[in-house]
């Protein structure tokens, strides 16, 4: 059992030259297994995922650069295999969209309260004489009515 | 007994229909004998969904492989415990679940609100409840069928997936459904306050203590996925941007920015049009993250049940609801207008309402990033993927105004704060927050976005400390109890207002936690043969030995390590991988010693024949803060919703 084991978590010979650079990769990767286990490399537990550390390993350790890396795994993978979308074309839509749209709900909400604090359409005021009036309608209105 | 589970759920399909059209008929003629028939029709419905349930678990525990449900989530050796959790283990199952989760909210509404048994809008909201029934009763019957059957019947079944066979495994998904399908209940209560056009006090009552409840669930079941994920996925973290993960957090975003607003509607009338729209929202959200899970729609680690046919039903089913939501919303247009204007920027409605756009904000770049590598396909035909380095970008900013905003919210004043207010109520907190920032670096302390966030906690902190300590001062000094009694009196009369407070220091203190573990985690990978020691941070571990042996349905490997800190032995770890036999899937079982300060996790990565091993070691400081802040939100939510002593309706 111990070899069949040992055939899946098979992991390179660890530098410490290479051991920092691996971590930084790896969370830029996605798992590619085929089952499409759609989790972050970091994170995948899957039985092809050690494997895939491994090859990030070795590329570095072959004196690749971290761009390097990223074109061999999309060469061998396809574009899903990068945990971020491309900053270009409409994969930029993906970093534009959700500031835009929380810019102009913020604008939105601004513009509410800027209007909801305008005083609403001021109806003339009572005068003295308008009181007046009303009480004499008021006494007139009573005794009409015998009370 | 699986024949009687199987007839329930076909003869409830019957019931829940006519049960529907006589709730129709009633409203509209306001006939009572019509009412009355929808009420036991939705009492009914409960009965058999709860009669399908219960034979189906019944068929695990009998180890009934001729359903092929049974088969594919259990094998003889499965134990005994995790018979009943595999019920939720798959798609078919899991939907069976809903609806019971469902029908058992369904009775639970009938029964807390029986005395309005006489108010049309209680028939209104229980003829929604019947709609959502129907919808997920088609789903079981017609797409997603548990009592399918095999033929010859299997000897054993497939086993379940070993990620699945953990004890949160029992709890998490449950408080996820029963947090999601609670939801559904604030949704009817609106709907049916809408439908027959009763939009006064009573409605908006309901909806908050019953969205106070599902959030509350639902915020237990996040953060004990979590918990899981930290103990089983073995990589050092609790949290994935996983798209189930995402589904979860979405509705639970909106559902928060609805508790907010729903203050401002209760205190000035405003913002109806708003929290009806928030309501829809939220239940909307809740059936499309169980569509991106299921439909697989999203490439997901818990997509092992997609079907097109189900994911057209899901979203035939979204748009009529949003449909008709907004057709109703339009139709009560000049009932939901404002009674009131907001006086000022520098008020406690226009915090909430700009709170409100942030978790907006935060929903929706959490569900555009989630479904970003579908629009992706669709216009370009080519598949690309969002990790957590997109959401963390993506987010992180958005939190920290969220923090912040949770300690200016409870603490500014209504209507209009003036400048007095405003230097006595914050000047301490950003005080004590620039110190807090100025001290990490005074002393070099690595990063800058570490020390931003946990200065913004410091700021909520203060915030909330300041406002307890002047508000028990205050009764203190009036009543003539001692500072504790006063505490404690002031949470007891006011257990809303404070029990919201607890829930905001709950939150800033899961934040620090997050901040501190995820900014100044420590990760290295270690080399030793038996005997050996090696030092990471300043911890001192030694291999004790490799061995192997057998679980009555996995092999394993353990790795044994001792410990030791300062000379101070810190205990024994134990980590392992297993090996399933059924599914073959090998699975990883962290060792963890777990303080209050922080946790030292080791995962046994890979080994040699001669007994050498490779460890994955981690030392997260703080982790422990982020469930220990979980459950004094829990808790906070649990004072709001406690009923006053004494009081009867």
């Amino acid at each position: 059992m111990k070899s069949l084991f040992v055939a899946v978590w098979v992991v390179g010979i660890a530098s410490g030259s290479w051991a920092v650079s691996m971590d930084d990769m790896v969370p830029e990767f996605m798992c590619p297994c085929p089952d499409q286990c759609g989790k972050a490399l970091e994170v995948c537990e899957c039985s092809d995922a050690a494997g895939y550390k491994n090859e990030v390993a070795t590329l570095l350790q072959s004196g690749l650069t971290a761009d390097g890396v990223r074109e061999k795994f999309v060469e061998k993978y396809g574009p899903a295999v990068l945990a971020s979308p491309p900053a270009r074309g409409f994969g930029l839509v993906a970093y534009l969209l959700p500031p835009l749209a929380i810019g102009l709900g913020v604008l939105i909400a601004a513009a509410l309260v800027r209007r909801w604090r305008r005083p609403a359409a001021r109806v003339p005021g009572l005068t003295d004489r308008d009181i007046r009036r009303a009480e004499e309608r008021m006494k007139k209105w009573n005794s009409s009515n015998g009370s | 007994m699986t024949y009687l589970g199987e007839w329930a759920i076909r003869f409830d399909l019957a019931v829940v229909s006519a049960g529907m059209l006589a709730g129709l008929y009633g409203i509209w003629k306001r006939s009572e004998f019509f009412l009355e028939a929808q009420r036991r029709a939705l009492v009914l419905s409960a009965a058999l969904i709860a009669t399908a349930t219960i034979s189906l678990v019944w068929a695990f525990f009998a180890h009934d492989f001729s359903i092929r449900y049974v088969a594919s989530y259990s094998s003889r050796q499965l134990p005994l415990g995790y018979c009943l959790t595999a019920l939720w283990a798959g798609q078919e199952g899991s939907q069976l679940f809903w609806l019971f989760v469902l029908s058992v909210y369904s009775s639970a509404y009938l029964w807390v609100h029986r005395a309005d048994r006489g108010d049309l809008p209680y028939h209104s909201t229980g003829l929604v409840l019947l709609g959502v029934q129907h919808f997920f009763l088609s789903i079981v019957n017609f797409a997603s069928d548990p009592f399918v059957r095999l033929w010859p019947v299997p000897p054993d079944g497939n086993g379940l997936n070993p990620l699945l066979q953990h004890p949160a495994m029992a709890i998490h998904p449950p408080m996820l459904y029963t947090g999601f399908v609670g939801m559904t209940i604030p949704f009817a209560c609106a709907m049916g306050a809408l439908i027959v056009g009763r939009l006064d006090e009573g409605w908006i009552k309901k909806c908050r203590v019953w969205t106070i409840f599902s959030w509350t669930i639902l915020a237990i079941g996040i953060l004990l996925g979590g918990r899981w994920a930290y103990d089983e996925l073995g990589w050092g973290g609790y949290w994935a941007w996983d798209p189930v993960e995402n589904a979860s957090l979405i509705p639970w975003l909106t559902a928060t920015a609805f508790l907010h607003s729903v203050m401002i509607q209760e205190r000035r009338g405003m913002l109806k049009i708003w929290n009806m729209t928030l309501i829809l929202l939220t239940f909307l959200l809740t059936i499309f993250g169980t569509y991106m899970t299921r439909s697989g729609v999203v490439a997901s680690v818990h997509s092992f049940a997609r079907q097109p046919v189900l994911g057209g039903m899901f979203l035939a089913f979204i748009v009529s609801v949003a449909a008709l939501g907004a057709g109703l919303i339009g139709w009560r247009y000049r009932a939901l207008r404002s009674e009131n204007r907001i006086e000022s920027y520098l008020s406690r409605e226009a915090v909430f309402l700009f709170n409100n756009v942030v978790l907006l904000g935060l929903a929706f770049a959490i569900l555009f990033g989630t479904m970003f590598p579908t629009v992706y396909e669709m216009v370009k035909g080519s598949r690309i993927s969002v990790g957590p380095a997109f959401f963390n970008k993506v987010t992180i900013p958005l939190f920290l105004i969220l923090l912040v905003l949770t300690g200016v919210g409870p603490t500014i004043s209504w209507r209009k704060a003036t400048a007095s207010h405003l230097i006595r109520n914050f000047s301490l907190p950003i005080a004590a927050a620039l110190v807090t920032i100025g001290i990490f670096e005074f002393w070099g302390i690595r990063g800058l976005k570490a020390p931003a966030g946990i200065g913004c906690i410091v700021f909520v902190l203060s915030c909330l400390i300041l406002e307890f300590a002047r508000d028990s001062r205050a009764r203190s000094a009036s009543t003539g109890e001692g500072a504790l009694a006063a505490l404690g009196s002031l949470i007891g009369k006011n257990r809303r207002r404070y029990g919201g407070y607890i829930v905001h220091a709950g939150f800033a203190i899961t934040a620090l936690g997050i901040v501190v573990s995820s900014g100044y985690q420590i990760q290295q990978e270690i080399r030793l043969s038996p005997g050996q020691s090696a030092r990471v941070d300043r911890f001192d571990l030694r291999f004790l030995g490799l061995t192997e042996g057998r679980l009555p349905n996995a092999e394993f490997v353990q790795a044994t390590l001792d410990v030791v800190s300062g000379g101070v032995p810190l205990g024994r770890i134990v980590t392992e991988k297993r090996l399933y036999e059924k599914t073959e899937q090998p699975h990883t079982e962290t060792g963890l010693i777990s303080r209050l300060g922080y946790d030292f996790y080791v995962v046994l990565a890979a080994w040699t024949e001669s007994g050498e091993v490779t460890l994955q070691v981690y030392v997260n400081p703080m982790v422990t803060w982020v469930w220990l802040g979980g459950g004094v939100l829990v808790m906070g939510a649990i004072i709001c919703l406690w009923p006053p002593i004494g009081k009867h309706k």
